[in-house]
């Protein structure tokens, strides 16, 4: 009762079956203990196994309970850290970029692809949109009782790695992107001042993707971060409006004497949505300013903008130069505050 | 002229013993399916099934008698017969239930005549198997010597201590 290719003493065996197949095995058991417990058999269980998770972890995520995407997510970490050797003081010291990606309640929940020297890390917080559909209470049930559901629910399924012990393990980490960070949702228990409390005071870079933020939060954010050279938000929900958020960049450059130039870009728009700016703010005084933003598809303004002309002024500026790009957009494509001389940049602003 | 599910097609196994079967039954295997479409002439010619031997050639195939009429596998069905490990139906589980040897034969045998569903069906058992058992219980199980040098153990233990139950 053997194949072809088995001898008497090559019967199948577990440890003997192709990675393929022991691939296969490994799947049926991919969220739980059961499969550290298959690692620890042997030398060949352990070795594709860890593949097999991290392959299989982007497609699971979108299909399994909130509990499992959790164990998916510490054993993700852990193997990550385990396979490019983490758990060595030098190594952790090495990692220079991290990425997190947090779930959205709009999109499909990613997961990280591969990490050289960067991290990608999987928050699992967020319930399919189904889940949320059938929860979503009903329009005639009263606003307490929707808070009270709202609040179970989060309470619930919210459940989220400890991201400053993680942080804690690579204390070298200067640039970091924050994705999908929606902190409005009611599905999202990490605040911006989670954030703000884990990441170290070494970030010199920071991109902001696919978040919702407000002048608030990002103020102060970035008081804790001295040493903040560059920064990008990207296709961002602004939770009051851009001019204050950019006012607030400029005035925490000019304060903490780190990030020197506002670079507004216009190729990367995009995201129609409601107009967020009043109307009539065409009745500009300051003339001089408005015409500099129009004459440029790109603009750098310099942190002591708000020094020499005024709070007012630029924020009016500003306004005028978003409302001119951008049509009523709600979503700014790309804005890049980096600390680089004017000189430095062809084009920069010269007051 | 036969239909197609009247047909017959010969196979012959690794111990090189005939075995005729209907085809709809025999194309559950991906293999045979493609390699009936390549010949063109189903029934005429024998169709090797090199890595089989008799006993397991006739074991799948009565899977893939009783299976005969299910939907034809989807490209999805990969990813989603991966969801859950109890989902076995009571008929598979009783095919299945064989000794660990032949086991393992049916489940290369699926994996050599590509039919998926049984392969993820002989999987699923092995996942079954191990469920709830601690690392030397697999080991006994399935008869796997223990590789790990006492240090390695340890650092194994260590690295998996995020599996343990919260």
């Amino acid at each position: 009762m053997t194949t072809n290719t088995t001898s008497n003493e090559e019967k199948p065996r577990l440890d003997t079956l192709p990675d393929e197949v022991l691939l296969r095995i490994a799947g049926n058991l991919i969220w739980t203990s059961d499969f550290a417990n298959l690692r620890q058999t042997c030398r060949k269980l352990r070795g594709p196994s860890t593949e097999a998770y991290i392959k299989t972890f982007p497609s699971n995520t979108r299909s399994n309970p909130q509990q499992e995407i959790v164990q998916a997510t510490r054993y993700v970490v852990e193997s990550m850290i385990t396979k490019y050797g983490f758990s060595s003081a030098w190594k952790a010291r090495s990692v220079s970029t991290m990425v997190l990606q947090l779930p959205s309640s709009r999109k499909e929940n990613r997961a990280f692809l591969e990490a050289r020297d960067e991290i990608k890390v999987f928050e699992a917080t967020s319930p399919s949109p189904v889940q949320i559909a059938f929860h979503m209470p009903s329009m005639e049930r009263n606003l307490e009782r929707c808070k009270q559901d709202l609040q179970r629910i989060r309470n619930q399924q919210s459940e989220s790695i400890p991201l400053r012990s993680l942080l804690a393990l690579f204390p070298k980490v200067t640039t970091l992107k924050l994705e999908h960070f929606e902190p409005l949702s009611p599905y999202v228990r990490t605040s911006w001042a989670d954030i703000r409390r884990a990441v170290a005071q070494d970030i010199t870079s920071l991109t902001l993707t696919d978040c919702q933020l407000s002048s608030g939060h990002l103020r102060l954010f970035l008081r804790t971060q001295p040493r903040l050279q560059r920064l990008t938000i990207y296709a961002c929900d602004i939770i009051d409006d851009w001019t204050s958020v950019l006012v607030h960049i400029l005035l925490h450059a000019k304060t903490q004497d780190v990030l020197e130039n506002l670079f507004l870009s216009r190729d990367t728009l995009r995201q129609r949505g409601p107009s967020f700016l009043p109307e009539g703010v065409m009745s500009w005084r300051d003339r001089e300013l408005q015409t500099r933003f129009k004459t440029r598809e790109s603009s750098f303004l310099q942190a002591n903008l708000v020094q020499a002309n005024g709070i007012l002024a630029v924020r009016r500026a500003l306004e005028y130069v978003l409302r001119l790009w951008m049509g009523g957009e709600e979503r700014v494509g790309e804005v890049v505050v980096e600390a680089m001389g004017e000189s430095e940049r062809e084009g920069a602003w010269d007051k | 002229m036969a239909s197609e599910g009247e047909q017959t097609v010969k196979l012959v196994s690794s111990d090189n013993v005939e075995i005729v079967t209907e085809r709809k039954v025999a194309e559950r295997s991906m293999l045979i399916k493609n390699m009936i479409e390549d010949l063109g002439a189903p029934g005429e010619e024998p169709i090797p099934i090199m890595n089989v031997s008799e006993a397991v050639l006739r074991k799948v195939l009565e899977w893939c008698t009783h299976h005969k009429n299910d939907p034809a596998p989807s490209q999805d069905d990969d990813a989603d017969s991966r969801k859950k490990t109890t989902d076995i139906e009571d008929w598979d589980q009783k095919f299945m239930q064989v000794d660990q040897e032949m086991l393992f034969e049916i489940i290369l045998a699926a994996n050599y005549m590509d039919i998926k569903a049984l392969l993820d069906v002989g999987c699923k058992t092995v996942a079954n198997m191990i469920k709830g058992k601690s690392p030397e219980e697999i080991r006994k199980t399935f008869n796997i010597q223990n590789d790990f040098t006492p240090e390695e153990e340890d650092q194994i233990r260590r690295e998996n201590e995020w599996a343990e139950d919260r």
